[in-house]
């Protein structure tokens, strides 16, 4: 028959090595040591690619469909974790050309715009990322305060995600002095005499954050050592409990199903891949 | 809301449906999984035990279980015949390992001096014969034929089943010390009554259902109509047949019901349950079959044209998708919903008047067609075969034998035991049902040899339990995307060399049987919980693929126990149907509250398969 003429073409070496390439590469015993799970275009094959996969499953295999719409979250937890990420990978490149000395340190960030390939541009990038982490982090506070997201049971995570917060303000200050011209000196004079005002701790706090009276080489040391190790290994650490009591908590949007959707998320996996084949 | 059922040995059995399907209770799936871990001897022993006839079956088995097979619900069911047929091939009858293991498993009785008489060589006669055998008596076969085999060597044509697979599987029951005499005849050599006075301590008759049907229209007496059966079996016996070059075949499945009970979209989806329909079911599907092979016999015949007029569309025949099909690629041409009016000619058929079907069923789902006035139209052809069913030939039966006789000109019998009215004389298979599937007359053998072995040795009948619960560490899977896998087409001889006798299905290739048997999902696998250690994390809920596992609150539950004070707050239902048995959730479970067990045969697998 005809389908059986065509399905021995399509399964010969030649037509496979030409229209699937991949094929050969899949079928090696490196590639199955490492992806362990079959393709995902079965229910089980989805079910077990977002099971054994460290990345995937930070989400649970099943989402109520809610969850997965633009309204529920406006992605803005998602969108703080990616802007990290490219902070995380754009500061790694800055610290190769950056020595938290004085006066090297304002030399090293002129160097950047001149001398160092993509230097000003991935030092702007990391600039605009973090001002817009802070604003991001905002609104996903605000988006979760305002959905009523924060309430029991998780209060535990709304805790976290106030930590978060302040860590990444923080993150954002120490960053500020960096650069060690004008700006970041005066920035910081003024912010750390700010924390000098705080009743009973605010000079031994002004003194731990500058290593001394005023700002200085040391202030500049202590601020990049929180910058790039401190502040973002406590980040990593806060992140992930915050990621897995979502996990732990389930969605909030969750809660708020009605009877029927409750009952729309009874049908098969494939029975929904055929209305959506339908749709 | 949902019900409780209480879970024991019979609900385990009842949740593998491939094996409930069947007539003789084979455990598919469990050969299925052997044939895909590459044990084909114990494969072979699961097929055979409880069938005498593998071989057989693995070729031309109308396949309840396939439609039956939860696989069919993902995208197709497991080829299990194709597979039968794989393993047979190697282990079975037809290969040069034939039979050792299975032989040792089957004899392991004491003898006993009885002589049961078994009138029919059919797969009825010839399953009862065998098992009698087993169980240690003498048993007797008288066929009227000069060979054994009844439908099987005459009805089957050989392009189905090669005859060196029949001869072979019948030579390994008289192996077992079944005696056969052939050219023997009930009612012209021997009678139910001479065969008390010979000393039989039990007579079985299988007789079969012979007898073509006749069709009320005009014309049917014109020389040129013939009637299916006696046209397979001369075809089969090797006789030339004049057909001349057109051919018209009447007969489409239903037709030869006298009320279809069970209404054919039932069929179609596979939801027919075993019981009162089933025979209807059965006997319409075996219509359908004998109308196609009728046709494509008579293509080899060398016919130019063949027809077929059936009262059906395509959709509402009862015979499998793929038959009607194959019948088509060999140049059958189906005319759907025409009935035959009259059959014209002056002494020689020249043409068959045919009229438009308006319904084939009423509202009720039964049979009952009404056809629509002035749409006559004559269809030109040499010959006619009517093949609108066969009945039993009764003729040799003397009122003083006290056998009864049911509405449909069956013999009537009890449907457990198969005992008749008169004692000590059973009947089964096309005699006392009518026209039925290979596999269900093979069943009515085996059954009647149960019940005669429990009426003369006296055994206590009772259900005996063979199988039991084995914990499991994992389900072996030899295909990681056993469920992506699609239904492996089952290699046959092309189209245009398609002549003669030689068998147009080839059987699967090693490595193509192994994917195929991979691809089952083993029902006879099951998740247990223990209740003491789940912890209601519902991870099993978010992991399983198949959305087969849900946490409900006790309220939902009706009559359960306990509900209201101190019993239960939530269950865990598991959807059997649905589960694939992908053990995710087992590897999910944080407190080893799941775990797989397997619902597995015993050694003693032969009294298992007899339906209690």
């Amino acid at each position: 028959m005809a389908s059986n003429g065509k399905r021995r073409v399509r399964d010969t070496d030649l037509y496979r090595s030409v229209f699937h390439p991949g094929d050969r590469f899949r079928r090696s015993e490196v590639y199955k040591s490492v992806v362990r799970h079959p393709p995902p275009d079965t229910p089980r094959g989805r079910a077990m690619t977002s099971f054994h996969n460290l990345f995937l499953h930070i989400y649970p295999v099943k989402v109520p469909r809610e969850v997965v719409g633009w309204r529920a979250t406006l992605r803005l937890g998602f969108i703080s974790s990616v802007l990290f990420l490219i902070l995380f990978i754009s500061g790694t490149y800055l610290m190769f050309f950056y020595r938290p000395v004085v006066p090297q340190a304002y030399l090293d960030m002129h160097d950047l715009h001149a001398d160092v390939a993509f230097g000003q541009f991935i030092r702007n990038i990391h600039r605009w990322s973090a001002h817009l982490m802070v604003l991001v982090v905002f609104l996903h506070m605000m988006r979760v305060f305002y959905s009523g997201a924060y309430r029991a049971p998780r209060q535990f995570n709304w805790v976290v995600g106030v930590g978060l917060l302040l860590l990444t303000l923080l993150l954002s200050f120490t960053g500020y002095l960096l650069p060690w011209d004008q700006l970041a000196f005066w920035a910081i004079t003024v912010g750390t005499n700010i924390a000098g005002y705080v009743p009973l701790l605010g000079d031994n706090a002004r003194q731990v954050l500058l290593g001394g009276p005023e700002v200085g080489g040391d202030a500049l040391l202590r601020f990049y050592v929180l910058h790039i190790y401190v502040l973002p290994s406590l980040v990593v650490l806060l992140l992930s409990v915050h990621i897995w009591r979502v996990r732990k908590d389930g969605f909030a949007v969750a809660d708020r199903e009605d009877e029927a959707a409750l009952d729309r998320s009874e049908t098969s996996p494939r029975e929904e891949v055929e209305d959506d084949a339908r749709a | 809301m949902f019900r409780t059922e209480a879970v024991g040995a019979e609900w385990f059995d009842q949740n593998v449906p491939c094996t409930q399907a069947c007539p003789v209770l084979t455990n598919a799936g469990q050969y299925v999984s052997q044939i895909a871990a590459g044990d084909d001897e114990l494969a072979y022993l699961t097929a055979r035990l409880p069938n005498p006839f593998p071989s057989i079956c693995g070729r031309v088995c109308a396949a309840p279980c396939e439609l039956a097979c939860r696989r069919g619900v993902i995208d197709e069911p497991i080829a299990i015949r194709a597979l039968k047929r794989f393993v047979c091939e190697r282990e079975g009858v037809e290969s040069p390992e034939a039979g050792r293991r299975w032989r040792e498993a089957l004899l392991d009785q004491p003898s006993r001096d009885q002589r049961i008489a078994v009138i029919g060589s059919g797969p009825a006669g010839l399953a009862c014969a065998h098992d009698l055998a087993a169980y240690g008596y003498r048993p007797v076969v008288f066929e009227a034929q000069d060979r054994p085999g009844g439908m099987m060597v005459l009805g089957i044509p050989t392009y189905r089943l090669r005859r060196e697979v029949l001869q072979a599987e019948i030579r390994a029951i008289l192996g077992l010390g079944v005696e056969i005499r052939t050219e023997t005849a009930l009612g012209r050599d021997f009678t139910l009554s001479s065969l008390r006075e010979d000393g039989f301590a039990a007579t079985f008759i299988a007789t079969g259902a012979l007898r073509s049907r006749e069709l009320q229209i005009p014309g049917v007496e014109l020389d040129g109509v013939l009637r299916a059966v006696e046209f397979l079996i001369n075809a089969n016996s090797g006789y030339r047949v004049d057909l001349g070059d057109r051919v018209v075949v009447v007969g489409g499945g239903n037709v030869a019901l006298d009320v279809a009970r069970t209404a054919l979209r039932e069929i179609a989806a596979g939801r027919t349950q075993p019981g009162s329909s089933a025979g209807a079911q059965e006997g319409a599907e075996a219509a359908a079959k004998v109308t196609l092979d009728v046709a494509r016999t008579a293509i080899r015949m060398g016919a130019k044209e063949v027809i077929c007029v059936a009262l059906e569309a395509r959709n509402e025949m009862p015979a499998h998708e793929d038959e009607i099909a194959e019948a088509e690629v060999e140049g059958v041409r189906i005319l759907h919903r025409r009935g035959p009016k009259g059959i014209v000619g002056k002494t020689h058929v020249e043409g068959l008047e045919t009229i438009e079907v308006s319904s084939v069923f009423d509202a009720d789902g039964r049979f009952n067609p009404t056809f629509t006035e002035g749409t006559e139209s004559i269809l030109p052809c040499d010959s006619v075969i009517l093949a609108i069913g066969q009945a039993p030939d009764l003729s040799w039966l003397d009122p003083q034998d006290g056998v009864e006789v049911g509405p449909r000109g069956t013999i009537a019998v009890q449907q457990d035991s198969l005992a008749t009215s008169a004692p000590g004389i059973y009947a089964g298979g096309d005699v006392a049902f009518g026209p039925r599937n290979l596999i269900d007359a093979i069943g009515d053998g085996r059954r009647a040899a149960a019940s005669i072995h429990q009426a003369l040795a006296d055994v206590i009948p009772g259900k005996k339990r063979f199988r039991r619960m084995l914990p499991m560490v994992t389900v072996p899977r030899p295909v990681l995307a056993y469920d992506a896998v699609p239904r492996v087409a089952i290699p046959s001889v092309s189209s245009e060399r398609r002549i003669g006798v030689p068998e147009i299905e080839l059987g699967y290739a090693d490595d193509q049987a192994r994917l195929e048997a991979a691809r089952c999902l083993q029902c006879f696998h099951n998740i247990s919980l223990d209740v003491d250690l789940c912890i209601l994390c519902g991870g099993c809920v978010d992991i399983c693929p198949e959305r087969c596992i849900s946490i409900v609150p006790a309220e939902d539950i009706e009559d359960i126990e306990g509900a209201t004070a101190g019993g239960p707050e939530s269950l865990l239902i598991l959807q059997e149907d649905r589960c694939i048995r992908c053990a995710l959730c087992i590897e999910r479970c944080p407190s080893d509250a799941l775990s797989m067990t397997g619902w597995n045969e015993d050694s003693t697998m032969i009294d298992n398969a007899v339906p209690a």
